[in-house]
C-alpha cells in the first residue's frame, strides 16, 4: 500500500484523482477498523493544517484535523458541542478521531452530527481546487471534496440534545438535537435533527415547519413527535426495533422542550 | 515505510508496511502490554498505549500514525525494582484478577492523573471508558484512586475477618499481581516462539452437512503451508470436550475434525503454515463438496417425529455414562426426580403460581480469546494454554492420539478470563494433534468472532410451578427444563441439572420435583458458564414465589423468610440431583443465608421509589433475591498439594488448581501461610502443570477454594508435622513439646531454632533429607455458599429502557480468605449478569448464522454500566467442615442479579419479564399487554 503526506489541499485532491482505490486518511478509525485498512494507497490530511479551532466575532471554525476529545475539551465552542464531543464512544478512540472524519465517515451513528445540524452548521470543503461551503445536512447527501472544517456561527441559538444506549460501551440507539431560535417570543429556525434512526443523520423538515412561528407555550410535544417521526421512518437493528427507536425519538423530544422552553 | 518513534525512551527505528498496525508492530518489538481483545474494534481497549500522552488503541493506529510519536506503555512505568504508584494502587485495593486489562487500565489512570489530580467519579469513568474488564466489575479502580489521590488505605474499603488468624481473612497482595501490573511473560501469546506455525481453522458454512469430498491440494502446493488437518487425517477417537472428572457426564460425540458438519463454524479443516494470514489465504483454497442437510434450529424441531439426526452414535457403546440420551431423537440426556408427593403438595396449596421463562445464549466474553501453544520435545507433547482444567486435558489429548498420559505436559499459563468457557478442551485437541502429527511447533489464538461462538450458556427454557398454604409455607415445587445444547452436548446435563441442585435445596418445601432434558440442534454449542444453570433456574423460580407472595398479600422478603433452609437442615433432594450419578444428601452444617437477608434488609428497607426529574415516563421499583451454590461437588471432586522446605526456610507449594484470575494461588498459599506460621511472602506456588504438579480436577464448579485451598491445608498440616518431628529430634525434645512459633521458628521458648536453620540442618549431608509433604483433599461434605442480592431499577415506560439504579449484594462465603478479590468477583458477577439479563444476547439469522459476534453488536459492560449505589459485603460464617472454609463465590455472584432484576421491575410497573433479555421492545411489549405504560 502506498502512503503520501500531501502538503497542500491541492495536491492532495490530485493525488485522490490519480490514486484509484486510495483513502484520505485523517484519525483513521474508521477506515483502521477490523483489520488493517482496505486500500491501495493512503492520502495523509495530518498536514493540511486543520487542527485549529477558531473563533471570531461571528462564527467558530473548528478544524477537521480536530479530535474529538480536543473538541470535548474546547471552551471556544458551545457547550453542548463540548458534551456531544464527550459522549463520543470512548477517551481511547476519541483521542483519535477527528470532526473531520466524524462528518465524512458515513458511520451509522454519531452523537456529535445532529449538535451541528441544530447549531445550523456548515461543512467547509476543498473541491475543484476551491474552498467551498455547504449546510452540514446537505453536505452529507454528497460527500464531496475534502473537509476542510465545520464551521458555526454565533449567536443566542438554543441547542439541546439527548441520546439513549442499550450499553454503555455500545454505540448510542438514537441521538437526538433540537436547535431553536426565539424571534419575538417566538421560535424560529427550528431543527430536529436524529442520528441512527436509519442513517447518520436526518433532519425533519415537518417538525421544523410544526414548530417555527409558534409561541413556546403553545408546542404540543404529541404534535411535534408525530411531525418529527414522518420525516424521519426509523429501522430496526439487532439489538433494538423500529419501534423503540421511535419511542427513544418521542422521549428525547420531550425532555429537550422541557430543557429548551 | 521507515518510521522513527520513541518507545518507552528509547528511539525505535524500523521498516513496516503503511497498514501494519502499531500493535503488531508493539507485539514484534516485545511490549506484552498490548493485548488483543477484540478484532480491532477499537471497543475493548485492552491495546491501550499512550501516543504523546493520550490514550489510544493501538489496533486503531497503523505504522506511519506512530512515526514521530513517544509512546508509553505500562513496561516503562516501573523503575528498576520499584513499581509506579499506579501499579502499586491496582495491587493494594485487589484489582487484579485475571490481569489481561490491567495495563490498559493503568494506563488510563495514569492519563488521567497526568491531566487531573483529584478527578470526580465522572472523569474516572470517562478516562475508563475504553477499556473492557469482564471480570473486575470496576468498582475497586475507584479505591486505587483514592488510594493515589486521597492517601487512603486498602482496610479503608474492605475490611478484614479472623482476628485470630494472621494471614486468612487478611487483605494480602495477589501472588501473582506483580506480573500482571508490570506485564511480565504471562499469558500463551507471550511463550510463544518464532518459528512456530499458526492455525486456521476452515469452518463449515452449513449448518447441518456431510462431507463429500475435500481437496487440499491447492493450499499444500502454496509456500509456507506446512500441515493441513482435516476428517480424513484426524484421528478417529470419540471423546468429550467437556472438562468435566472422568466418567463424564457429557456424550463422547465428537472427533477432532469430523466428516459431518453438526453447526455453522465446525471444523471442516484447520490449514497450520507460517503465518494467520497466509493459513487464511490457503483455507480459502481447499475444496470441499457438501450434501447439505435439512437443519433443527430448535428444541421443538429437534423432537418433532421425523426430525433430522443430527447424531447417530451408538451412545451405550460410546458414552461413558448412562444419561439417557437417545441420539435418533436428538435426546442428549434426561433426568427427573423429586421428593414427597407433587399431587399432594399442589392440593395442599392455597394459592398456585407458575412461570415459563427461557434465557438465550450468552457469551462469557474473556478478554483473552481462547489459546494454546504446543509443540513436541523429547518425544513428549508439550501444551501451554489458556484453560481451566489442565489435567482433564492431558487425559483427554493422550486419549485422542492413542499415547499414555506421561507422554503429554499441560502447563496452564495465566488465563484472560475463563468464566467456564475455558473449563473444556476447546482447542487443545486440535492443537495438540497437529503438534504431533507434523512434529512443529504450533500456534492457535482464536479471533474474538469464533470466541463468540465457541461456547456459550445454551438456550434455556424453565417452567417452574409452586403452591403455598394460607400461612405462606410452600407446599409443592416442580422445576421443568429444557437445553438447546447445539450441535454437540459437553456439559448438556450438568447445566440444567444445577438449576435444580442450586435453587430447590433453598427451600424447606417438602414436595419438590424436577425434570430436565437437552436436545441436539444445529445451533452453536453451548457448555459451562458460570453459574451453570443457575442464574436461569433461580429467576424462574423467583417470579414464581414472587407472584404466590402477591397473591397472599405477603412481602417478597418475609415469603421467602418463612420458606428458607436454616442451619442444621438436612437436604434430602441433594441426593437425587447428582451429575450423572446419585448425590449427595447434606445436613447444612453452617448457613449465612438469614443473616445475609437481614442485613441486606436494613438499606433496603430505606429505599424509597422516588418520581424521576425526567418526567412521567420513569418509574422506579425494587426487589430481592435469594441464592445459593456449592463449593465443589462432594463425592466427586478432588484436590492435590504439595509442601516443599526449601534452604532458606521458606516453602514452595506445588497445587493442580487452576487460577484463571481469581485467585486460587494466593488463596492456597494463604492458608498455607497460616498453617505453617509463615508470612504468604514465605509461600511461593507452582500450579496447573500437569508434570510437575499433583493432580486437581481443576478450576469449576465453585471448587477452587475450597478443593484447592484444603489441599493446601492438608499438605501444610502434614508438613507442619515434619518440621515438629525433625526440629525435635535435633533440639533433642519430645514432639508433643516443639510448637511451631510464628513467624519461622520451632520449638520450645527456651529451645527454638528457625526454619532456616532446620532447613539447613535437614537438607545437609548428615541431615534426614528435604522436607515434602503432601495433601489429598476429598470430601463427602461441602459448604454451601448463600446470597441476598437487593436492587431498585428505573423503567423508562416510554422507551422500555431499564437502568439499575442500586444493587447490593450480601455473601455468605464462609471464612473470607482474600477479602478484597472475593468482592471484586462478586462485583464482577453481578455486573456481567446484569448485561445478561437486560440486553446481552446472541441473535441468529434463519439459517443458524450468529449476527452477534462482535463487541460492537455484542455490547457488554464498561465502568458506565456500573449501578451507581453498587455494594457488596461479605458475612463471615463459621463452618466445622475444616478450619479454612472458604465457601465459593464466584458463580454464586451470577445467580441473582436477572431474579432480583424482574421482581424489581414488576414493582416498578406491574410486568413480569420472563424471558432473557429484558431489551426495549420486550418491555414495551409487556407494557402494551398489561395496559400499564398509560
Amino acid at each position: 500500500m502506498e502512503y503520501f503526506v500531501p502538503l497542500s489541499l491541492n495536491r492532495a485532491e490530485k493525488l485522490k484523482k490519480k490514486l484509484k482505490g486510495s483513502f484520505y486518511l485523517a484519525g483513521g478509525t474508521m477506515l483502521n477498523w477490523r483489520g488493517a485498512p482496505q486500500a491501495k494507497a493512503l492520502i495523509d490530511l495530518k498536514e493540511l493544517n486543520t487542527q485549529e479551532i477558531e473563533a471570531s466575532k461571528n462564527k467558530i471554525i473548528i478544524g477537521a484535523g480536530v479530535t474529538i476529545q480536543e473538541l470535548a475539551l474546547s471552551k471556544k465552542v458551545p457547550p453542548e458541542i463540548a458534551k456531544a464531543a464527550g459522549t463520543f464512544t470512548s477517551i481511547n478512540v476519541r483521542n483519535i478521531a477527528t470532526v473531520g472524519g466524524a462528518a465524512a465517515s458515513g458511520f451509522f451513528i454519531s452523537s456529535l452530527l445532529p449538535v451541528f445540524a441544530a447549531y445550523e452548521a456548515e461543512v467547509e470543503y476543498y473541491l475543484s481546487g476551491k474552498k467551498k461551503s455547504s449546510p452540514l445536512a446537505a453536505w452529507l447527501k454528497s460527500k464531496k471534496g475534502i473537509v476542510c472544517a465545520v464551521t458555526i456561527k454565533k449567536s443566542a441559538r438554543k441547542v439541546a440534545f439527548t441520546e439513549d444506549k442499550i450499553a454503555a460501551s455500545d454505540f448510542p440507539a438514537i441521538v437526538t438535537a433540537l436547535g431553536i431560535d426565539l424571534h419575538g417570543g417566538k421560535i424560529a429556525n427550528a431543527v430536529v435533527a436524529v442520528s441512527g434512526a436509519k442513517g447518520p443523520l436526518a433532519v425533519s423538515e415537518k417538525a421544523s415547519q410544526y414548530l417555527n412561528g409558534l409561541k413556546p407555550s403553545a408546542v404540543d410535544t404529541c404534535k411535534l413527535c408525530a411531525a418529527a417521526l414522518k420525516d424521519i421512518p426509523a429501522a430496526a437493528n439487532v439489538k433494538v426495533s423500529a419501534r423503540v427507536k421511535q419511542r427513544m425519538i418521542e422521549s428525547h423530544l420531550a425532555s429537550l422542550l422541557r430543557k429548551l422552553l | 515505510m521507515k518510521i522513527k518513534f520513541n518507545l518507552n525512551g528509547k528511539n525505535v527505528e524500523l521498516e513496516a508496511p503503511a497498514e501494519k498496525k502499531a500493535l503488531d508492530i508493539l507485539k514484534e518489538l516485545h511490549i506484552n502490554s498490548v493485548r488483543k481483545g477484540c478484532d480491532e474494534e477499537g471497543k475493548c481497549g485492552n491495546c491501550s498505549i499512550l501516543l504523546d500522552g493520550k490514550l489510544v488503541n493501538s489496533c486503531l493506529l497503523i505504522a506511519p500514525q506512530i512515526n514521530g510519536k513517544n509512546i508509553t506503555t505500562v513496561e516503562a512505568l516501573s523503575k528498576g525494582g520499584k513499581l509506579h504508584k499506579i501499579q502499586q494502587a491496582f495491587i493494594d485495593a485487589g484489582i487484579v484478577q485475571c490481569g489481561y486489562c490491567t495495563p490498559a487500565q493503568i494506563l488510563a489512570v495514569k492519563a488521567l492523573l497526568d491531566e487531573v489530580k483529584k478527578p470526580s467519579r465522572q472523569q474516572i469513568n470517562d478516562a475508563l471508558s475504553g477499556v473492557l474488564c469482564r471480570c473486575t466489575g470496576y468498582k475497586q479502580i475507584y479505591n486505587a484512586l483514592d488510594i493515589i489521590t486521597k492517601g487512603k488505605k486498602p482496610k479503608d474499603f474492605t475490611r478484614e475477618y479472623k482476628k485470630d488468624y494472621r494471614v486468612v481473612g487478611k487483605i494480602t497482595e495477589k501472588i501473582d499481581a506483580l506480573q500482571m501490573v508490570k506485564a511480565e511473560n504471562s499469558y500463551v501469546e507471550d511463550y510463544v516462539a518464532p518459528d512456530a506455525l499458526h492455525i486456521y481453522v476452515l469452518g463449515s458454512p452449513y449448518p447441518h452437512a456431510e462431507i463429500i469430498s475435500i481437496d487440499t491440494s491447492g493450499a499444500e502446493k502454496m509456500e509456507g503451508v506446512e500441515y493441513i488437518l482435516t476428517h480424513k487425517n484426524s484421528p478417529k477417537t470419540w471423546y468429550t470436550q467437556a472438562g468435566q472428572s472422568y466418567p463424564e457426564p457429557s456424550p463422547y460425540d465428537q472427533q477432532v475434525i469430523n466428516a459431518k458438519m453438526r453447526f455453522i463454524g465446525d471444523r471442516v479443516a484447520a490449514v497450520a503454515a507460517t503465518s494467520l494470514e497466509l493459513a487464511k489465504k490457503a483455507a480459502l483454497k481447499i475444496k470441499v463438496r457438501y450434501k447439505v442437510l435439512k437443519p433443527v434450529f430448535s428444541i421443538e424441531e429437534a423432537s418433532a417425529p421425523g426430525a433430522p439426526v443430527i447424531h447417530d452414535r451408538d451412545a451405550k457403546k460410546l458414552d461413558p455414562l448412562d444419561v439417557g440420551a437417545i441420539p435418533k431423537k436428538n435426546i442428549i440426556c434426561r433426568n427427573s426426580g423429586g421428593i414427597g408427593d407433587m399431587d399432594k403438595g399442589f392440593k395442599k396449596a392455597a394459592v398456585i403460581a407458575e412461570a415459563a421463562c427461557s434465557t438465550p445464549p450468552v457469551q462469557h466474553t474473556p478478554m483473552e480469546p481462547h489459546t494454546a501453544y504446543a509443540y513436541m520435545k523429547n518425544g513428549r507433547l508439550i501444551i501451554h494454554t489458556s484453560v481451566q482444567t489442565p489435567f482433564h486435558v492431558r487425559r483427554i489429548v493422550a486419549n485422542i492420539l492413542g499415547l499414555a498420559e506421561n507422554k503429554v505436559r499441560v502447563i496452564k499459563e495465566k488465563v484472560g478470563g475463563g468464566f467456564g468457557a475455558k473449563q473444556d478442551c476447546g482447542v487443545e485437541d486440535l492443537v495438540g494433534t497437529i503438534a504431533y502429527q507434523s512434529g512443529r511447533p504450533v500456534y492457535y489464538r482464536i479471533s474474538r468472532k469464533d470466541e463468540f461462538t465457541i461456547r456459550t450458556r445454551p438456550a434455556m427454557f424453565m417452567t417452574v410451578k409452586a403452591g403455598a398454604d394460607k400461612s405462606g409455607k410452600l407446599t409443592a415445587l416442580s422445576i421443568k427444563t429444557k437445553i438447546d445444547s447445539g450441535g454437540y452436548g459437553p456439559h448438556a446435563l450438568t447445566v440444567p441439572m444445577n438449576g435444580c441442585s442450586k435453587t430447590l435445596p433453598l427451600f424447606t418445601c417438602e414436595n419438590m420435583s424436577y425434570e430436565v432434558a437437552a436436545y441436539y440442534t444445529n445451533n452453536i454449542v453451548s457448555g459451562a458458564y458460570q453459574g451453570y444453570g443457575v442464574p436461569q433456574t433461580n429467576f424462574t423460580v423467583h417470579i414464581v414465589l414472587a407472584q404466590l407472595a402477591q397473591k397472599l398479600g405477603m412481602k417478597f422478603e418475609d415469603f421467602l423468610s418463612k420458606n428458607l433452609v436454616t442451619k442444621g437442615y438436612r437436604i434430602d433432594i441433594l441426593k437425587q440431583l447428582g451429575e450423572g450419578r446419585e448425590g449427595l444428601a447434606q445436613k447444612l452444617s453452617s448457613c449465612g443465608l438469614q443473616e445475609c437477608i437481614k442485613q441486606g434488609l436494613k438499606k433496603y428497607n430505606t429505599w424509597t421509589n422516588k418520581k424521576s426529574s425526567l418526567g412521567d415516563d420513569i418509574v422506579q421499583g425494587k426487589g430481592m433475591a435469594v441464592m445459593m451454590q456449592g463449593s465443589g461437588i462432594p463425592g466427586l471432586d478432588a484436590a492435590n498439594a504439595m509442601v516443599k522446605m526449601i534452604s532458606d526456610g521458606t516453602f514452595m507449594l506445588y497445587i493442580g488448581g487452576a487460577d484463571l484470575g481469581t485467585g486460587e494461588d494466593t488463596v492456597a498459599a494463604k492458608i498455607a501461610a497460616e498453617e505453617l506460621g509463615v508470612n504468604q511472602e514465605q509461600i511461593a506456588v507452582t500450579a496447573a502443570d500437569t508434570d510437575t504438579t499433583p493432580f486437581d480436577k481443576g478450576s469449576y464448579a465453585s471448587s477452587g477454594t475450597f478443593f484447592t485451598g484444603n489441599a493446601a491445608y492438608v499438605a501444610a498440616r502434614n508438613m507442619k508435622k515434619l518440621i515438629i518431628q525433625s526440629a525435635a529430634n535435633i533440639l533433642k525434645l519430645k514432639p508433643s513439646q516443639v510448637k511451631i512459633m510464628p513467624v519461622g521458628k520451632v520449638g520450645t521458648k527456651s529451645k527454638n531454632m528457625t526454619f532456616k536453620e532446620l532447613a539447613l540442618a535437614t537438607q545437609a549431608g548428615d541431615g534426614a533429607g528435604q522436607l515434602i509433604s503432601s495433601g489429598a483433599f476429598t470430601t463427602q461434605k461441602s459448604p454451601i455458599p448463600y446470597a441476598a442480592h437487593f436492587c431498585q431499577v428505573s423503567v423508562n415506560k416510554r422507551t422500555g429502557m431499564v437502568k439499575v439504579d442500586k444493587y447490593h449484594a450480601l455473601h455468605d462465603c464462609g471464612v473470607p480468605i482474600n477479602p478484597d478479590l472475593a468482592k471484586g468477583q462478586v462485583y464482577g458477577g453481578v455486573l456481567k449478569t446484569i448485561g445478561h439479563t437486560l440486553y446481552e444476547g446472541m441473535e441468529f439469522d434463519k439459517g443458524g448464522k450468529c449476527l452477534t459476534d462482535t463487541f460492537t453488536d455484542y455490547p457488554i459492560q464498561n465502568i458506565n454500566d456500573m449501578p451507581e449505589d453498587f455494594e457488596v459485603e461479605l458475612i463471615e460464617v463459621a463452618d466445622s467442615i475444616t478450619p479454612y472454609v472458604g465457601k465459593s463465590i464466584g458463580e454464586l455472584a451470577c445467580d441473582g442479579a436477572s431474579a432480583c432484576i424482574s421482581v424489581a421491575i414488576n414493582n416498578a410497573c406491574g410486568i413480569w419479564m420472563k424471558h432473557w433479555p429484558f431489551r426495549p421492545e420486550k418491555i414495551l411489549k409487556e407494557l402494551d399487554g398489561n395496559g400499564a405504560r398509560g
